[in-house]
């Protein structure tokens, strides 16, 4: 154990994902180590993301205002809905230009060992967005494991009356993995190659 | 098919070790305690990708080591492959294959095929049934490597299920969300579980002739063995994996459906059981409940046989995958190598000529031994012996 202020620190950085205790030690050292101007701005950053960017209102991705770029963008086509667990999928479908809907973000999967439930996610406001019929179908694109497919699975059997189209991505990702880490191509394919996701 | 040369690099009790092996017969003799089933360990990780000893790597790893290499070369039929495996404390094992870059570990699965020996085959017998589900999910791997994932995918779903079960018991009641939340991991649990039965049917039809062929030569051929697979799919069977079905009952159709009437044939189980598993707050239906019951002359071993028959039956599984391989892949040079950790000074000396005999036609054999004297002459081949920490020739009268 070290002294105070030290110690908070790498207790701070321990509960960041991915970051063990030997890390959490040496990302604090290296802050105790570094020059002062540049610590500022981390801290600055981190400071301003907490106070600057909120979720946007309708499809939960991070936004600096009440609604992000992709729900306020007049040219995205409104009649696509793609879902996914995170923002940063969101980051991972832009990229590979093959989609030109709107996004619905459940901020994470079905996942019981880690307590999160379909209570947990963004699924009833997905749900109230469906309720008029401008939305003609949806694409699941949650990651390809265990949880991922769950969670899919989930929103089939959810959406199945509403009689809307429902989609799930082409197998052909990387199993067991995120979203987030299949290239732009294989993603892209992917995107194509989408399935019915009921029956 | 068989290993020419092994070695060892902070591996158990070896800081380095390098082994000519030939095919044939290898007897690896030494005192209690030198490191004799640290070799055979070794040569079974690399079949398996697991120790027949501990379920967890670390104890693979020297004392005060981070990382252990087992190297070998692999001849089967006119093919050499060699193989270099890395087990890393806390990091994910990896493989070279003919000294290409490092990929995961499971892609060495199918290079070496063995059928290990051990004394602790005797828990296949007196075991919990854990035991026997690992045997058949083991044997599923060596002949359908690709079934690796089957196995972790269906543990992945079922801790996903118990803990959601957990949550509904104790929230006390089964709240709607519950109810549709259990629906879909039902649904995928049925998948995976369909699959994981599927394999093992298959195994099981591939194992039953050669196992009761075996018990035959080990014994004199007076009580037939057997193996039924009793599923909580279709019955009633209790933490000890005792089943409330009678032994001699109608055959069970179950093992010919295809894997989506398995499907089906689980999701009713499943069905049946829920209020029971809210209650306990585990999944009670599946393969990982199962038991395989042996049988010796209909009447089960488990709890009845003799501890020589004990023995005969254990031995005669190890000898079934030993067939089971042969069978799937017949061509010369292209069968499992045996490895007899330690099993000669446990038999008798009838059971010890049998059973000599019939391993004597594998391509390569590895028998460890204590006392030399416990082989059967007729084992006798080459002989090394083991001090700790090194593996040298032995002199030309060994042990006897
Ligand atoms: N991780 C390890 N690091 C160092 N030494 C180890 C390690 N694991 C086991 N050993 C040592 O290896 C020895 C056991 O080796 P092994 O089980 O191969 O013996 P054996 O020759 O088969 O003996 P027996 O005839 O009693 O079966 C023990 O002395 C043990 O302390
Ligand atoms: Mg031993
Ligand atoms: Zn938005």
């Amino acid at each position: 154990m070290y002294e105070g202020a030290v110690q908070d620190l790498i207790d701070e950085f321990g509960r960041l994902p991915g970051i063990g205790p030997k890390s959490a030690q040496r990302i604090a050292f290296h802050v105790l180590e570094a020059d002062r101007a540049d610590m500022d701005r981390l801290a600055d950053a981190i400071r301003a993301v907490k106070d600057k960017v909120k979720f946007c209102a309708v499809c939960f991705n991070v936004s600096e205002q009440e609604l992000c770029n992709i729900c306020r963008d007049p040219k995205r086509d409104e009649t696509v809905l793609c879902v996914v667990e995170e923002s940063k999928d969101v980051m991972a479908v832009e990229r590979t230009r093959s989609f030109r809907g709107r996004y619905h973000v459940l901020g994470g999967s079905i996942n019981p060992i880690a307590g999160i439930g379909p209570e947990q996610l963004h699924i009833r406001e997905l749900l109230n967005r469906l309720h008029d019929d401008t939305i003609e179908e949806v694409i699941i694109a949650t990651d390809p494991n265990l949880e991922g497919e769950a969670t899919s699975t989930y929103l089939a059997r959810m959406l199945k009356s509403l009689g809307i189209k429902i989609t799930r991505l082409a197998s052909g990702l990387p199993v067991g993995g995120d979203l987030e880490y299949a290239d732009e191509v294989t993603l892209g394919r992917a995107f194509e190659g989408r399935r019915s996701a009921i029956g | 098919m068989y290993i020419s040369h092994l070695s060892l690099t902070d591996f158990r009790s070896y800081a380095q070790a390098d082994l000519e092996l030939s095919p044939g017969t290898t007897v690896l003799v030494g005192a209690n305690g030198v490191g004799k089933t640290n070799v055979a360990e070794a040569i079974g990780y690399l079949a398996t990708l697991s120790s027949h000893r501990v379920t967890s790597d670390a104890a693979l790893l020297r004392f005060g080591t981070e990382r252990a290499l087992v190297r070998a070369q692999v001849v089967r039929t006119t093919q050499t492959t060699s193989v270099e495996l890395e087990i890393t404390r806390g990091k994910t094992n990896r493989v070279r294959i003919n000294r290409a870059n490092p990929v995961r570990s499971r892609e060495i699965l199918g290079i070496v095929r063995t059928v290990l020996f051990a004394p602790e085959d005797l828990s296949l017998v007196k075991g919990d049934p854990s035991s026997r589900r690992r045997f058949l999910d083991d044997l599923l791997v060596v002949l359908q490597p690709h079934q690796a994932a089957t196995r972790s995918d269906y543990e992945r779903v079922l801790r996903q299920r118990n803990a959601l079960l957990k949550s509904a018991r104790a929230a006390g009641k089964l709240t709607s969300n519950h109810e549709a939340t259990l629906d879909v991991w039902d649904q995928h649990l049925a998948q995976a579980g369909a699959r994981v039965l599927r394999g093992r049917f298959d195994v099981l039809s591939q194992i039953g002739g050669p196992l009761a062929a075996a018990y035959a030569s080990l014994t004199d051929g007076s009580k037939i063995a057997a193996a039924h697979y009793r599923s909580t799919v279709v019955s009633d069977i209790d933490d000890d994996g005792d089943a409330d079905i009678p032994l001699d009952g109608p055959p069970d159709t179950l093992l010919e459906a295809t894997a989506s009437q398995l499907q089906e044939r689980i999701l009713a189980a499943l069905a049946a059981k829920r209020q029971q598993e809210v209650e306990r707050g585990m999944t009670l239906v599946g393969p990982h409940r199962d038991e395989l019951q042996l049988t010796l002359g209909g009447v089960p071993a488990k709890g009845y046989a003799s501890h020589g028959e004990t023995w005969s039956l254990a031995l005669s599984m190890r000898l079934a995958s030993y067939q089971a391989m042969l069978d799937d892949d017949p061509r010369p040079g292209a069968g499992p190598i045996l490895i007899l950790d330690d099993v000669f000074a446990e038999l008798d000396s009838d059971r010890r000529a049998r059973l000599a005999k019939v391993v004597a036609d594998a391509e390569q054999v590895l028998v460890t031994a204590a006392v030399g004297a416990d082989v059967p002459d007729s084992l006798k081949g080459h002989v090394l012996r083991v001090v700790p920490g090194r593996i040298e020739p032995a002199p030309e009268e060994p042990g006897a």
